[in-house]
């Protein structure tokens, strides 16, 4: 294992630099962060430029190119003249990464992110559509001839596992600070949806407000070099941390300002530690020679079809590291090309992971036809091989990943967990869930962690020959040293990710200490001006509730008294500070007070209830706070093993463009969209939240937990309006959904105990109309 | 500056304008007194100009109104170079003050302000080849109008003095705004000056303001730009043909921010200027210093997070860091409910060619000659100018 506080740059070249780490244990073993380069095939470099001069059917050009990582020559050879000449080079390890396209076009900054192959040299295939005559331009600027480098760059992110050596780290966020800055310091902001966007300005937010913080303090005899290259991992950490709680905020945030929905949160890690690390490396692509330029940029008439196939994530057992399958054979139906259209890749072999497929384009019906078929046969292993259903896309980006082959393998490392203290934990049990293929049994696994570390992660592996879903489900339940017990169930992961993600949930998952968790609970009131009335006065008092662990008694309680919200935006002081346990699944915050409004109205927050995960009530002078309660006791645990439910409110817009007919693409999870239906349902889909509930193993109290979901009623227009879905997975394998259904006049759902077989899953309308609402209130005192 | 500044109620009657803060407020290190006599010069000046200018009347230098040439309002700011030693060898911090001539004022007002002060500060005057460039970059502004105008700064003559000989000799800047408007024409003009074509299309780099030192006939060029990246600093200073430096800036940021730069520089808001030496007739003048600056906050966040960077490496360069120290006492408290109001302006790195580099950074001065930061207390004026809206947050680097 490469040791961190070894770390040293070492110049090559004109002016390149190269980072090295040396082995742990072996001193003469060294590890080099290989350096982002243009791949070659066949002697020349994988990159064209391609401009279509008469049918472009929407665009004027395409730019396709495939980086790879390497460790240059002269790198390791200038690395040899300082470090020695007798040592010997190891690998690393890749668990994940990122490859990011830096580029600009006419002078706005653009960012393209993909996932390289985990495997040989790292390729990662890039591809950007040329919109305008004037970004075909700028890449001509880019890359045609004159030598040098190109503004252009590519940066690669890889992380590997490794441990925090001689030295703690904690990190801070404070989201009052940021959020002042946000209120003082206006920025033009781009819209949340591109995520290394957000990482961008929220870097920026973290330095200037002084929201951000990471404390080093280094152990004995480390030096200050040490402590350096932990608070850049730690800055890495903390930035990336944030950046997902805005992300997180914005998908469930109903009102502008993301940031003012983030809480605060601090984070400590331990010597010896095992954390995630990357040291991020990146370089400027070169412009060509005009020899290299007059074969790299072609002018063609006609738009062509371009479709980047690859094979990405974690494709290699845990256990014996052989490929999870042989290889894969994508078949291409498209009307233009009729031979050569089947090829294969090669599962764990960096250099067949991935292809470029083209195709002249079909124009037969007037306009370019983006459409085409693939299909893919996966060869395993063992013989067995597996036929995909045919899949008809306009994507051009198509990702196969380890859940297409039946894999899933997560794994489970204690980071710090206090086993072995007499007020600690004794062990933690690992209920681990997700759905088998088809006619599979589908059961709550579980496993037992007794320490911290890499060599004693607990892994859950499973081998299929079908394809499986993406996402899984798990819970901890802490057997403390006193026999109580802690359950902490994270909540459901909405797929937010950007859709060159395909790999799926983090195959690593680090357990923490269960208790004395910070958390901070916040009350935000926005005044739109456009409104007759304003917010005048707030009496809130807030309740936390973990009944899974606390049962009927609230855990923290704080009270906000006589609040009067002014500006635009403003928050209740001071903020509500507490501890405990992270159990966001299942816990819930129980709010009750009164709002009154300028005109004289006021209204009452009746035992509001929201999900611990949300930890910002908004309250506004437009929209008035509701919850609905989800009623978990009927579900039939005997038969069935998990419940995901999904439950989402329309934008204004998307209510008036749908109607009452949803598209049926809004019941898919978001991993099982195609990019375009993503981007439709994330413009469509507000207030959106998933909850997983899960069955128990053998012996273990079942989950009957009620679940919150808070949603703003309009108080311009009165109806209470929310949807949902549920897929329940049977113990026998069956997937079972709710059919569509228009339910009125009720504030709550209840889950059936089973759903009947054999029907049309479907999205279910709940709407309450305002008589409806007052009898409900009524009736509830 | 806010509207609700002047709708304050008359409270305690108005403190005598301008009085001198007491000298007591600042350490007795010779920076302080240098910064204590700078200060009050520059109070003397501005009343001297005002008093002889279009405006006398309304006594326009006297009121307190807050300036865009720093984000909390102050109408002076301070500025520290380190690293350099003074005429008597020992390390010293090189105090300088930029000041607004005309707080509250419009653009043409203000540089015909500045420009009276420059000469009313001391004998040296601005050559011929400044008086051409300044004379067109007034046209400039005549057609269109820019942010502030100009600005002024005055620093103590660089002469070395028998102590008791009386205040040193003062030394005037004139620093011109280049309109945003006349990009074109501000880009040919740097273009000529610097002899090479521009570099670095893609970072956005524009100049922004024209330095003139009337003491050496010294011309500077400030650039605003992008996020730059190491290598874009050695490009740049190739443009310039000085040597390459761009590993000590690099280091500076680094042991300043404690964190490692492996990609972008990590401010997003970044200039840099180029200083040109004093001219020989018939000789071009050539690029002498490279300056990179970053808007503190910026590079290093709140204002208590930049003090600490500074004094920090102070300490272990063994700088004179008691000046700057003695500053923050000084500094204006928060509004509740509102961002702390931002006192750093700049840190900087200076690259003298074929001289050690030197760090710099500037603090405003909101009491320094009397003249009030945002949030004081404030007496309704009568009959007076139209107020100029202070920037919400600073839109460029360096003095404006």
């Amino acid at each position: 294992m490469f040791d961190i506080t070894t770390v040293r740059e070492i110049d090559y070249g004109t002016n390149s630099v190269v980072y090295v780490y040396q082995d742990h244990d072996n001193p003469k073993l060294w590890y080099m962060v290989p350096v982002p380069t243009l791949r070659t095939v066949g002697g020349a470099p994988a990159f064209s430029l391609t401009e279509y001069t008469k049918n472009g059917g929407g665009v004027a050009g395409l730019c396709t190119f495939e980086m790879e990582l390497i460790q240059p020559m002269a790198a390791r050879a200038a690395a040899e003249k300082v470090l020695g000449d007798d040592i010997s080079w190891g690998g690393f390890t890749w668990v994940g990464g990122t490859a990011y396209f830096y580029y600009d076009i006419e002078g706005e900054g653009r960012v393209l992110a993909v996932e390289p192959t985990l495997y040989g040299t790292n390729v990662a295939a890039f591809q950007i559509e040329l919109e305008t005559a004037e970004a075909l331009n700028t890449f001509k600027g880019a890359y045609g001839s004159g030598g040098g480098a190109s503004p252009f760059r590519v940066e690669y992110d890889m992380q590997v596992l490794t441990k925090l050596l001689g030295a703690k780290a904690t990190v801070t966020y404070k989201a009052e600070a940021a959020i002042e800055y946000e209120k003082k310091y206006k920025t033009v902001r781009d819209t949340w949806g591109n995520q290394k966007q957000v990482l961008q300005e929220v870097k920026q937010v973290l330095t200037q407000s002084g929201a951000g913080d990471v404390k080093v303090e280094l152990g004995a005899g480390s030096s200050e070099e040490l402590a350096q290259r932990v608070r850049d991992w730690g800055w890495t950490t903390l930035e990336n941390q944030v950046s997902t709680t805005v992300a997180a905020a914005a998908v469930m945030a109903t009102g502008p300002n993301p940031v003012s929905a983030t809480t605060s949160f601090t984070q400590s890690y331990q010597e010896d530690t095992v954390i995630d690390w990357s040291t991020p490396v990146s370089t400027f692509m070169r412009k060509f020679s005009s020899e290299e330029w007059n074969k790299l940029f072609v002018k063609v008439d006609n738009r062509k079809l371009s479709v980047v196939f690859n094979l990405i994530g974690q494709l290699d057992r845990s256990d014996n590291g052989d490929p999870i399958a042989q290889s894969v054979t994508v078949t291409v139906t498209y009307p233009t090309r009729k031979t050569d259209n089947t090829f294969t890749l090669i599962v764990k072999d960096g250099a067949q992971s991935s292809l470029i497929y083209e195709a002249p384009g079909d124009f037969s019906g007037g306009d370019y036809n983006a459409e085409f078929t693939y299909s893919y046969v996966i060869e395993f292993d063992d013989g067995k091989s597996y036929q995909s259903d045919p899949v008809t896309t306009t994507d051009t980006l198509v990702n196969i990943t380890p859940n297409n082959f039946g894999t899933r393998q997560v794994t489970f490392i204690g980071q710090n967990v206090p086993f072995d203290t007499p007020t600690g934990v004794r062990a933690v049990n690992i209920d681990f869930f997700f759905a088998p293929p088809a006619g599979n049994p589908a059961i709550v696994q579980t496993k037992t962690m007794t320490a911290n570390g890499e060599e004693e992660a607990i892994a859950f592996d499973s081998y299929y020959n079908l394809p499986i879903g993406q996402g899984y489900t798990y819970r901890l339940r802490y057997q403390m040293a006193d026999n109580t017990e802690i359950v902490s169930q994270p909540p459901g992961a909405l797929s937010a990710a950007p859709d060159y993600t395909g790999s799926g949930n983090a195959d690593i998952v680090f357990v923490v200490d269960p208790k004395g968790l910070f958390t901070q609970f916040t009350l935000r009131a926005f005044n739109y001006t456009t409104e007759p009335a304003t917010l005048a006065l707030v009496d809130v008092n807030a309740q936390y509730f973990d009944p899974a662990n606390n049962g009927d008694e609230w855990i923290a309680e704080n009270t906000w008294a006589n609040w009067t919200p002014e500006g635009f935006l403003s928050f209740a002081e001071p903020r509500w500070n507490f501890q405990a346990v992270d159990n966001l699944n299942m816990a819930y915050y129980n709010i009750s007070g009164q709002i009154y409004y300028s005109d004289g109205t006021n209204f009452t927050l009746d035992k509001y209830r929201q999900s611990s995960e949300t930890k910002t009530l908004t309250i506004t002078n437009t929209i008035q706070n509701y919850s609905v309660k989800v009623d978990t006791s009927l579900i039939d645990w005997d038969k069935v093993a998990s419940v995901n439910l999904t439950m989402f409110q329309l934008t204004t817009t998307a209510k008036e463009e749908f109607g009452d007919t949803l598209p049926d693409f809004l019941r898919k999870p978001r991993e099982e969209m195609s990019r375009k239906e993503r981007e439709l349902a994330g413009e469509s889909q507000q207030n959106q939240i998933l909850f997983s509930i899960l069955g128990s193993p053998q012996g273990v109290k079942v989950d009957t937990v009620e679940r919150y979901y808070g949603i703003q009623r309009l108080r311009s227009d009165p109806t209470i309006e929310f949807y949902y879905t549920a897929v329940y997975v049977m113990k026998d394998g069956e997937a079972r959904a709710i059919e569509k259904q228009e339910v009125t006049g009720r504030l709550s759902v209840e889950l059936p105990a089973v759903p009947p077989a054999n029907i049309q899953p479907g999205i279910v309308r709940q709407r309450i109309d305002p008589d409806q609402l007052h009898a409900h209130m009524r009736k509830s005192g | 500056m806010s509207a609700r500044g002047l709708d304050q109620a008359q409270g305690a009657p108005d403190p005598p304008p301008c009085d001198p803060p007491p000298v007591s407020a600042i350490a007795e290190a010779d920076g302080g007194a240098v910064l204590d006599h700078l200060a009050r010069s520059a109070r003397d000046l501005v009343r001297r100009v005002a008093d002889g200018g279009p405006h006398a009347a309304e006594g326009v230098a006297m009121r307190p109104v807050a300036s865009n040439l720093t984000p909390s309002g102050a109408a002076v700011e301070a500025a520290f170079v380190w690293g350099g030693v003074g005429p008597d060898g020992r390390p010293d911090c090189d105090p300088r003050i930029s000041l607004d001539p005309l707080p509250g004022g419009a653009p043409s007002g203000r540089l015909a302000a500045a420009l009276a002060l420059v000469r009313a500060a001391g004998p040296a005057r601005l050559s011929v080849q400044q008086q051409m460039l300044a004379a067109e970059v007034a046209e400039w502004q005549a057609s269109s109008p820019g942010r502030y105008g100009a600005w002024a700064g005055l620093r103590a003559g660089a002469v070395a003095r028998a102590p008791d000989s009386g205040p040193p000799p003062l030394a005037a800047k004139l620093y011109l705004e280049l309109p945003e408007r006349a990009r074109e024409a501000a880009c040919a003009l740097e273009q000529r000056l610097a002899g090479t074509p521009p570099v670095l299309g893609g970072r956005g780099i524009r100049p922004t303001m024209l330095g003139l030192d009337p003491k050496n006939g010294g011309v500077e060029v400030y650039y605003r730009c992008d996020r730059l990246f190491p290598g874009d600093l050695d490009t740049l200073m190739r443009r310039f043909r000085l040597p390459e430096r761009a590993g000590e800036v690099v280091a500076l940021i680094e042991r300043l921010t404690r964190r490692s730069v492996r990609l972008e520089l990590p401010s997003w808001d970044v200039g840099f200027s180029i200083a040109y030496g004093t001219r020989e007739e018939g000789v071009r003048p050539a690029p002498a210093v490279f300056t990179f600056y970053s808007n503190a906050a910026s590079l290093l966040g709140p204002d208590e997070r930049v003090r600490c960077a500074l004094m920090r490496e102070g300490r272990v360069r063994d700088w004179d860091m008691t000046p700057y120290a003695a500053l923050h006492a000084r500094t204006p408290e928060a509004i509740p409910g509102e961002a702390p109001l931002q006192c750093h302006g700049l840190v900087g790195a200076v690259l003298p060619s074929g001289g050690d580099m030197r760090v710099t950074a500037t603090l405003a001065l909101p009491r320094a000659f009397g003249c009030r930061a945002r949030g004081d207390a404030m007496p309704a004026q009568p009959g007076s100018l139209p107020q100029a809206h202070a920037a919400e947050g600073r839109e460029e680097p360096g003095h404006g």
